[in-house]
């Protein structure tokens, strides 16, 4: 009894801490992501992953999808002898997500929500992630780099804020349902995501769930990647002789049969 | 559409486009006796692919394309294996230096700078030549006896110099000392632009070693298929940047691409050859000069690469 007593306790506390303004959330916040798991196969050219769950009915859902930290060292270009670009020197991005996407609702912008903005206090979006990370050597120009750092993982698609992307079910007992489709880029790295959604009420985080997806890879690619890591020598070794035994087979097949000399 | 991953470069293509420029490259490589990298090596990284490993795992595909280009030139009588060996050692003892002049160079600093600058100038000077001379040669239609006022002062220094020998095949007389000195140069500034070198090679063949062109072409192919064998050995081995996926959709197309490119070489004249190659060469230079006057779209790159 008194351990149940103690139980109840430790969730009200830990539904506070999510919740500042429980009557809004009398309800649980919460987040399914399917598939939980994503396999790279030989045919791998991206996934979808569909977000779904449900938040109090007066809040906006905004799912984030985030994987693990990492430093990435870059190559800063820049003008050489004021008319040539090149590159310049070296920079280090520390903790940075190998990948970070946002799909928000198109209301949370147009009521100054905006992941942009607004989200900076809330703990989302790309002013908040730039704040996150460090630079070294410390140039002073972080913000240029930053945006620059940017500018680069979005050209790969691997971070990305979609406004406009969640969908919404009707209310219900003070709670509605939302749906969201997260596009997973073919360039994601094996490895543990999280995917979480914050239920915005008035520009307060009014709710919180969080789902975990694995990424792996398997068959072939799974092959050929533990080869060439732990292989390299013989790796190569087959790669040069597959890549004679085609010249020799193209030969035999389109080339001319007969020596001319 | 067909889509494949590629587990070393972590990230999916479409395989009709990969084998479409395996073909064109390919063709390139027969035609002319280039590996063809300076051209792949870009459009791969434009598909999305990391630098690294589209150049290491380019030099896995040539592998394929020159093994095909040099079998298909053998056939015609077109390969020097006496000139393409002595070549080799030297390229190889240039690589060796080359790589440890690189380490030299880029702690003096502005390394980039310098190499890139050579790399232009370099392509601009042997583009500018080749396709004038191709073309005074195509006009007046008499390629023989064009040589005569330049070359004296030259062929009596290349006459004078040590072991001396026959290289049948293409039909010259030189000291053993001239392919692999200059083998040695095109390793040397191989291995410093990261670059295969055929560009550099051939004209070295047909300008110094005054080597026919069609002659030119096999035995340089003969030669790269060493030279990429060693780099994709040693990229897989240290590392660990060669795409097995990649090359062969590559392969299959750059294999095809060789003979129909070795068969369209022998339909063109000496002249023909070196003015079409000449342009590309102009080609490749131009557009690594607009790379390096244009401001790039993102002042981040990732490390590795060319």
């Amino acid at each position: 009894m008194f351990k149940r007593l103690v139980v109840r306790l430790v969730f009200s506390v830990a539904a506070m801490a999510l919740c500042p303004r429980p009557a809004i959330c009398a309800a649980r916040v919460t987040v399914n992501a399917r598939p939980n798991e994503i396999t790279i196969g030989g045919l791998f050219s991206g996934a979808h992953v569909a977000v779904s769950g449900m938040i109090p009915a007066a809040s906006e859902a905004v799912v984030i999808v985030t994987g693990g930290l990492q430093d990435l060292p870059l190559k800063t270009k820049g003008r050489a002898f004021g008319i040539l670009w090149m590159n310049l020197g070296n920079v280090t991005f520390h903790h940075v997500p190998t990948l970070y996407i946002v799909n928000a609702t198109k209301t949370l912008e147009q009521s100054g929500d905006s992941v942009s903005g607004e989200g900076q206090r809330l703990g989302v979006g790309f002013d908040w992630l730039k704040a996150q990370w460090e630079i070294t050597p410390n140039l002073g120009d972080k913000d240029v780099l930053s945006r620059e750092f940017l500018k680069l993982k979005e050209s790969e698609g691997l971070y990305a804020v979609h406004d406009g992307t969640v969908h919404y079910g009707s209310a219900e007992n003070g709670m509605r349902s939302f749906e969201t489709d997260v596009h997973i880029p073919a360039r994601v790295s094996p490895g543990e995501y999280e995917v979480k959604v914050l239920a915005l009420n008035g520009g307060q985080v009014a709710g919180a769930a969080t789902e975990h997806i694995e990424v792996e890879e398997v068959g072939v690619p799974a092959f050929l990647s533990s080869l060439s890591s732990k292989h390299g020598g013989l790796y190569g070794l087959l790669a040069v002789l597959v890549a004679i035994g085609a010249g020799l087979l193209m030969d035999f097949f389109f080339g001319e049969q007969q020596g001319a000399h | 559409m067909l889509h494949l991953y590629l587990p070393i470069a972590g990230n999916s293509v479409n395989v009709i486009l990969v084998f479409g420029l395996g073909a064109i490259v390919g063709i390139l490589s027969g035609i002319f006796g280039v590996g063809g990298g300076f051209l792949m090596t870009p459009l791969l990284i434009m598909i999305g692919i990391p630098p690294t490993v589209a150049a290491a795992s380019d030099s896995n595909q040539i592998v394929g394309a020159s093994t095909s280009g040099t079998l298909a030139h053998y056939k015609m009588g077109n390969v020097d294996f006496k000139m393409g060996i002595l070549l080799l050692i030297g390229g190889v003892i240039g690589g060796t230096l080359g790589v440890q002049l690189i380490k030299i160079l880029r702690q003096a600093g502005n390394a980039d700078f310098l190499i890139q600058i050579t790399y232009v100038l370099m392509l601009g000077f042997v583009g500018v030549y080749m396709f004038v001379e191709s073309l005074q040669a195509l006009r007046k239609k008499e390629a023989t006896h064009r040589v005569s006022k330049k070359e004296s002062s030259y062929a009596k220094l290349v006459k004078r110099l040590p072991w001396q020998t026959n290289f049948e095949k293409s039909g010259i007389r030189l000291s053993i000392l001239m392919p692999l000195v200059l083998g040695g140069f095109v390793g040397v500034l191989a291995a410093i632009m990261g670059v295969g070198g055929g560009f550099i090679m051939v004209p070295v063949m047909v300008y110094l070693l005054r080597m026919p062109m069609h002659v030119v072409v096999g035995t340089s192919l003969f030669q790269i298929l060493f030279t990429c064998i060693d780099v994709t050995i040693m990229q897989a081995y240290t590392n660990h940047t060669v795409d097995f996926i990649l090359a062969v959709i590559l392969l299959l197309g750059s294999t095809l691409g060789a003979q129909f490119g070795a068969k369209l070489s022998k339909k063109l004249k000496g002249d023909q050859l070196k003015i079409l190659l000449a342009s590309l060469v102009l080609v490749v230079m131009v557009k690594m000069l607009l790379d390096l006057l244009l401001p790039p779209n993102v002042l981040l790159a990732y490390t590795g690469g060319h």
